[in-house]
């Protein structure tokens, strides 16, 4: 992908939709204005479907056997859980070009509660064969990686970021599915993050870099497939590997990091991974609180790898 | 029954009872082409409840998708045929099945696609009684009568009998044809093992212009094989004793097609 799109996810589909009758969205539910002006214009390629996940998916997979290209979005938890066996048979098994737009990464939806807090959707998606787990850190990178996927018909789950952010991170003109973008050099550690902690994750080492630690950043936006090839050059001869995410500890990025490391049989460094505990998402309040909380800021990032550099 | 018999085991029942609705459509109901599995003008069926393949295989075989020594191979480590239908491997299957409750909304994904492109072809979907358990089941039938989906047909083997034991007991379904019908279906019965009633009845779909048409097709599990009749116990079998084998070979002589191996 050459260039930045305008807009969100949504004016990406429509854009696609618009040059390729095969691709046609679904929504479950959905907000009423979303994508209204593709309503307007491609009727035929725009669904807005009830609460019906498992039936969304399934008939997304149908129209998918007969040629057409469906991107289907709700809020990531339904997305993920409730349909789960309809995205890993329907959609998986027969390798369909499906498109899974979730909304409210992470823990987005804090003040909503365990139900609408996807935290597990790393986990879920990851364990799909042929699956790409997509999660940006801004809308304009999410533009940019859809764009990919749909242009290559891959089956992809993708973590629609909060906002309108355009902006990509800093020190990356593009993005590219499976590709790593480094955001800061390090000698003493690499810290690994996805979705929308690149930010927390720059400003942990600029704090770490005052105590004389010297700590990269990495963002990896595609959780699944991961790049040996690309990321193992960038940890190489660091003592220490520190992996965020909004997600639990286990099943997602981390674990990914991890199982990579392993596989690959070279010198493990420390891994540290950071997220959330094996347990259920409780309090409520703004994301930024629930960030806090959960120790993914850069002070909290910043304080854990302070901690394990002087023990 | 031959394959099941090489195969030691398998769902009986649920194939039995399914086979005439299968034939039914393959044999005259539905348009295909089994040198050309892919013809894009073909009628789509699915056979959603997936344990009862074996009818589906034989029928296939029998139309030429594959060759018929293919159904002694029926589970074999190697073979195209599993005890669930895949379509990667099988000429003929249009959806992978197994897990039940997710026909219904393939074929509606399918019906809604065959539609905006203008085709002529028909989608049928085979579910039975017990599946009509799974949420997404009654999902998928509101999501056709929304979209006015007269191209599908959905078939309800309603043979009476699930798992572990008789759908009255375990879940009812009933009043059944009012259900489907306040659900927006156009909503037909019949004999489910009576193959000119069936084809009948299939020739008069859609039954109405703007809903989805389904046919409650009355049957028996097990239907011809004496001991199987009827039994949740047949549903599904890990394996035969030689006895039961005698037994299906002589309710199979009776109705004149048993061939099972000696």
């Amino acid at each position: 992908m050459s260039s930045s799109s305008g807009g969100s996810v949504f004016d990406v589909v429509h854009r696609a939709a618009r040059s390729d009758p095969a691709v046609v969205f679904i929504g479950s539910d959905i907000a009423p204005g979303l994508l209204s002006d593709m309503k307007r214009e491609l009727p035929d390629q725009f669904f807005m479907e009830g609460i019906q996940e498992q039936h969304l998916i399934g008939m997304a997979a149908g129209l998918a056997l007969e040629g057409l290209r469906p991107v289907v979005s709700t809020i990531a938890t339904f997305l993920t859980r409730r349909c789960f066996e309809q995205v890993l048979i329907d959609a998986g098994l027969h390798r369909l070009p499906i498109t899974l737009l979730g909304t409210g990464p992470g823990l987005a939806y804090a003040a909503l509660g365990p139900t609408h807090c996807s935290v597990d959707d790393f986990a879920l998606m990851r364990a799909v064969p042929g699956m790409h787990v997509l999660s940006p850190s801004c809308m304009g990178e999410a533009n940019l990686l859809l764009e990919e996927s749909l242009a290559r018909r891959y089956l992809a789950y993708l973590r629609v970021p909060r906002g309108n952010e355009a902006s990509l991170p800093a020190g990356s003109g593009s993005a590219a599915i499976g590709v790593p973008i480094t955001l800061r050099q390090g000698s003493d550690a690499v810290i690994i993050c996805t979705g929308g902690l690149a930010g927390e994750a720059g400003a942990a080492a600029a704090r770490l870099a005052i105590d004389s630690i010297d700590a990269g950043v990495v963002h990896v936006h595609t959780v699944k497939p991961l790049s040996p090839a690309s990321l193992l050059p960038l940890i190489a001869g660091v003592r220490l590997v520190v992996t965020i995410e909004e997600h639990l500890r286990s099943g997602g990025l981390g674990t990914a990091i991890l199982e990579m490391l392993a596989d690959a049989r070279s010198e493990m460094p420390a891994v540290m991974r950071l997220g959330l505990p094996d347990e259920f998402v409780a309090g409520y309040g703004t994301h930024e609180q629930a960030l806090t909380a959960a120790g993914l800021t850069a002070e909290g990032i910043a304080n854990a790898v302070r901690g394990w550099c002087q023990r | 029954m031959d394959a099941l018999v090489t195969a030691g085991g398998g769902h009986v029942g649920p194939s039995l009872s399914c086979v005439e609705i299968l034939s039914s459509l393959y044999d005259g109901a539905a348009r295909h082409r089994p040198d050309e599995p892919d013809w894009p003008d073909r009628d789509r069926i699915i056979l959603s409840k997936g344990h009862g393949c074996a009818a589906l295989y034989a029928v296939l075989a029998e139309h030429g998708y594959f060759g018929l020594e293919a159904l002694s191979t029926l589970c074999a480590r190697d073979s195209l045929l599993g005890g669930h239908p895949e379509r990667h491997l099988v000429p003929g299957v249009e959806f992978s099945t197994g897990s039940l409750g997710h026909g219904l909304s393939v074929g509606v994904g399918m019906a809604l696609a065959l539609r905006r492109r203008g085709s002529q072809s028909r989608v049928f979907v085979i579910l039975g009684d017990g599946e009509l358990g799974e949420g997404s089941v009654w999902e998928a039938i509101m999501s056709a009568a929304h979209h006015h989906l007269a191209n599908l047909c959905v078939l309800i083997d309603r043979n009476g009998l699930q798992s572990s034991g008789p759908t009255a007991e375990v879940l009812d379904v009933e009043p059944l044809a009012d259900k489907l019908r306040a659900f927006g279906c156009a909503v037909r019965s019949a004999d489910g093992h009576d193959t000119r009633l069936l084809s009948a009845q299939l020739g008069l779909i859609p039954f109405d212009g703007s809903r989805p048409s389904a046919i409650i097709c009355v049957t028996t599990k097990g239907r011809g094989v004496g001991l199987a009749e009827n039994e949740a116990a047949w549903h599904y079998r890990g394996s035969f004793s030689d006895s039961e084998i005698a037994e299906m070979r002589r309710s199979l002589d009776l109705l004149g097609g048993g061939r099972l191996p000696e």
